[in-house]
């Protein structure tokens, strides 16, 4: 079982940056790694947990846990990269979930602005982690999430209640 | 032309180069130098920041170049001459467009995934650009990249309307194919029956007459016999009342048998069509939908469409005649009296059309509720193994409880939404009866036009012009319900079948050799993930090949593509020097013969499932396979020997007694190549001892590809391919291979190691 624990780089001496070829170098208590990949190993239901780290082939190199205890500027250089890995834009107000012929069309308002989408189907596409915690994803495989949908305004909500 | 945030960039970008330069032009003016023109541009829907706001992406004659498509403004330029190279990264819900110059990976512009495949498009258009113009002196196109983009043009096409960008369900587009085609289409499935479906709708309007006669006899029966007491008239009618109910109870007998038979042989029409075409529908399609929701549609939705077809539209027809005819009558009677009768007639309506509108958004929760309650019986009772044996019973009681509970709640919902609205219409209804009562009552008193006999008569018909009332007001649901029905059974029986991919009149040849070749064969089920990259074998014909590589390193995809059930993304597989696209679908899979790791056995006896391949096999054939599949032996162990029942999925059979009898299976089909995914893994070593002979009389004289975890099983292979992520690393003879001390000789050093371990145990 010990040689499957994964390798766990403290985050209070962890350090992130990049060269001008944008590649990603991790600085750890034993030296430097790089380039890296970062991955969220829980993009959906914990994103700040867990860090997954691979090296420039996708192998393994080991984990970060609650990143949030480096410096600024290296959650910085992270969270860039973990976005671009895994864009999840948060859904803010609902102005419309229309339903023709069982194609749902979406126009919302997200963190990222105005976005128009289509979900193809209810069940697979649509994924409930909690009564109020909703991703969805849409037709081209772009996906969108609302955190905690008895944040949304009373409008929004009943219009996801009554479509979804 | 200013674009605001909202300006839907995709309908330009497919308006071709002419008009997207000409746009970009004007946007981009203002930054652009004396001697600065535009070669190309396209838009796409995110800024670098990651902000969905379109974004312009510009090659001019001397700069790349980024700009906001609301204002123009500058946000990324690259001198052209010194890019080396583009790249396009997609990754999840976005992807990046990178310049590459000698010392530096630039982001040029990001895009949502709803842009990968036109961004795919206009990057070898451009790269294209720059080659030819020479703006770029160092420039170098993307490698492989016309494949790439050829496989995801498909992709798109299964996934956005080729014609009009949107998006589809499965392959067919919903907004091109119209409605009113549609329902034509429906139509269609009457045809054969259009008698029937005219005697019943003459029947119908006989009906209609019959129910309108009534009424005004009463009336008369009131005014000229019981108020004159004539006994002969009253015998007279009375007899002829009893003889227009029992007409009308005739006719409504012989209609409903007849509607029931036109009714039922349409379902039957439509469930073989749509069960004919599933079975030629390609692996993908099942890939994409559930089960049970195909299921759905052979049963369910062919049902509704039915409902629709016999009994919605007659009813329509009806309810029109009754409606006018007796709002004719009624006015005919007393065009006063009809007049008020209309005051209720908006509440009717407007009530009804809310009423059925609400009722169907709850009808639909309680669908989905259920949906939900079911999908844990469908995870918890053919897992009850698992859940037993970690001890989550209470976990899935729960679980159940809780779905069964919100189910409860939905249903009360709609409850109690009908227990507001119905009484509301059947009070609005009571309304027009009431009005008649009071002001019909003033008139008959008062002596007017109106006699008694009128007054009743009037009341008789007042019922039959409200409820037809009332069910054309709900009757625009009853189509979209349809319509939905409809569109669902075309969307299968719309998506092309298997051979319908192949351009060419399909092959086939007199007599196979068996060789297969892999040329440059690439797959990928997702597009976003590689499973098979550039694969390139030559398996001669009556070679035995093993296939040995970890889980998910493509073993089992590289032996699906030969039966077709699945195509590559890119690359040929051929047949003794045929395309295997080109040959005829059937032709080419009575040449393979498959024994899987868990052989699936169909509902019947032993030797059905032997004879599956062969339905014309005797029972001699039946036996002399059994025989070499090393099968015989047990089955005349069991009490019914050949004829014992498999049970569902061939339940009460042992793993390796499946296994035996699916390699009977394919003895009895006598196929040219044969594929054994696993075929051994599941066994004893008592078992596998019998399967392996088994296994060698099956291969004798057949191309053979066994797939194999244990590698001691593939001694006697002429050649290993080694699979590592959809790579073919190493090739050769066992020996050759553990000489070679790679890949392979470490995961039989492995398995020896794990092996000898279990012997100290």
């Amino acid at each position: 079982m010990e040689a499957a624990n994964p390798k766990v780089f403290a985050s209070e001496y962890t350090r992130f940056w990049q060269d001008s070829q944008q590649n990603l170098y991790m600085g750890t208590e034993n030296g430097v790694l790089g380039p890296v990949r970062v991955k969220r190993a829980f993009p959906l239901t914990a994103p700040q947990d867990v860090v997954a780290i691979e090296d420039s082939e996708g192998r393994f190199l080991g984990i970060i846990m609650h990143y949030g205890q480096m410096d600024s500027d290296s959650i910085q250089v992270l969270e860039a990269r973990l976005e671009q890995e895994y864009f999840l834009p948060e859904i803010l107000k609902i102005y419309e979930i229309k339903d023709q012929l069982s194609l749902l069309t979406w126009r919302v308002e997200t963190n990222r602005g105005f976005r128009e989408f289509e979900v193809r189907n209810r069940r697979a596409d649509i994924r409930w982690f909690s009564d109020t915690h909703v991703v969805i994803q849409d037709a081209d495989g772009n996906k969108y999430e609302i955190p905690d949908l008895s944040r949304l305004d009373a409008a929004s909500r009943q219009k996801v209640e009554m479509e979804v | 032309m200013a674009i605001d945030e909202r300006f839907d960039i995709h309908l330009l970008n497919r308006q071709g180069q002419g008009r997207l330069k000409e746009e970009a032009e004007s946007v981009s003016r203002s930054i652009l130098e004396p001697q600065e023109d535009v070669l190309y541009a396209f838009l796409v829907d995110m800024t670098l920041e990651g902000d969905y706001r379109p974004s312009w992406v510009v090659l001019t004659n001397l700069r790349l170049l980024t700009l906001t498509a609301e204002d123009g403004s500058l946000v990324f330029e690259l001198p052209v001459e010194s890019l080396q190279s583009l790249e396009v990264v997609h990754r999840v819900g976005n992807g990046m467009i990178y310049g590459l110059t000698e010392d530096a990976r630039l982001s040029v512009a990001r895009f949502s995934r709803r842009c990968s495949m036109e961004v795919e498009e206009f990057l070898e258009e451009m790269e294209a650009v720059i080659d030819s113009t020479g703006v770029a002196p160092d420039f170098q196109r993307m490698a492989t990249k016309a494949r790439l983009v050829q496989r995801r043009r498909l992709e798109r096409e299964s996934n956005r309307c080729p014609q009009c960008g949107r998006v589809m369900r499965r392959r067919v587009c919903m907004y091109c194919l119209q409605k009113r085609k549609l329902i034509r289409r429906v139509f269609q499935y009457l045809k054969p029956y259009r008698l029937a479906a005219v005697a019943s709708t003459l029947l119908l309007i006989g009906n209609g007459a019959l129910s309108m006669v009534q009424p005004f006899l009463t009336g008369k029966l009131v005014d000229e016999v019981l108020i004159q007491h004539d006994l002969v008239r009253l015998r007279l009618m009375v007899l002829f009342l009893g003889s227009a109910h029992l007409l009308n109870a005739i006719l409504s007998g012989t209609r409903t048998y007849l509607i029931t038979w036109l009714g039922q042989s349409i379902v039957r029409d439509m469930r073989s069509d749509v069960f004919g075409h599933l079975q030629h529908l390609p692996m993908e399609f099942y890939d994409s939908v559930r089960t049970g929701a195909i299921m759905s549609r052979v049963t369910n939705d062919t049902q509704n469409l039915q409902n629709f077809i016999v009994r919605s539209a007659q009813d329509l027809l009806y309810e029109i005649v009754m409606c006018i005819g007796v709002g004719i009558i009624l006015f005919r009677y007393d065009w006063r009296l009809a007049a008020m009768t209309l005051i209720p007639m908006p509440l009717i309506v407007i009530g009804t059309r809310v009423f059925s509108r609400k009722i169907q958004g709850t009808y639909r929760r309680i669908w989905v509720r259920r949906a939900l309650m079911n999908s844990v019986l469908a995870d918890a009772i053919p897992g009850i193994q698992v859940v037993k044996s970690f001890a989550q019973e209470d976990r899935e009681i729960g679980k159940f409880d809780q779905r069964s509970d919100q189910l409860l709640d939905r249903h009360l919902e709609a409850a109690r939404f009908r227990g507001v609205f119905m009484p509301f219409l059947n009070f609005a209804t009571a309304l027009g009866t009431l009005i008649v009562w009071g002001y019909g009552g003033y008139l008959v008193i008062t002596g007017s036009s109106l006699t008694v006999g009128d007054l009743v008569a009037f009341l008789y018909y007042l019922n039959q012009f409200y409820r037809p009332l009332r069910s054309l007001s709900a009757f625009s649901d009853v189509v979209q319900q349809a319509a939905t029905a409809a569109e669902r059974i075309f969307e299968i029986l719309d998506t092309p079948p298997e051979n319908g991919r192949g351009h060419r009149k399909p092959l086939i040849p007199s007599e196979i050799d068996g060789a297969i070749e892999f040329r440059d064969v690439h797959f990928s089920y997702d597009n976003t993930e590689q499973v098979l990259t550039g694969i390139n074998v030559h398996i001669r014909a009556g070679e035995m090949i093993g296939l040995v590589g970890a889980s998910g390193s493509g073993k089992t995809t590289m032996a699906n593509l030969i039966p077709r059930l699945y195509d590559p993304t890119a690359g040929q597989i051929l047949l003794d020097g045929h395309d295997i696209r080109d040959l005829d679908l059937r032709f080419l899979r009575s040449q393979i013969g498959v024994v899987l790791q868990e052989p699936l056995l169909f509902h019947g006896s032993i030797a059905d499932n032997i004879a599956y391949g062969v339905p014309s096999a005797t029972r001699e054939d039946i036996i002399r396979a059994a025989r070499a599949a090393n099968a015989h032996d047990f089955i005349m162990g069991f009490a019914d020997k050949y004829d014992t029942h498999t049970g569902e999925r061939g339940l009460r059979l042992s793993g390796g007694q499946k296994q035996r009898i699916a390699i009977a299976r394919a003895i009895l089909k006598n196929p040219r190549i044969l594929i054994l995914d696993e075929a051994t893994s599941a066994v004893d070593t008592e078992t596998e001892k019998l399967i392996q002979e088994a296994i060698e009389r099956l291969i004798e004289n057949r191309t053979t590809l066994a797939i194999a975890h244990r590698l001691s099983t593939l001694k006697n292979a002429d050649r290993i391919l080694v699979l590592e992520d959809g790579i073919i690393v190493e090739e050769g003879t066992h020996e050759e291979l553990l000489t070679l001390d790679g890949v392979f000789a470490r995961l039989v050093r492995m398995q020896s190691e794990l092996s000898s371990n279990m012997v100290v145990f």
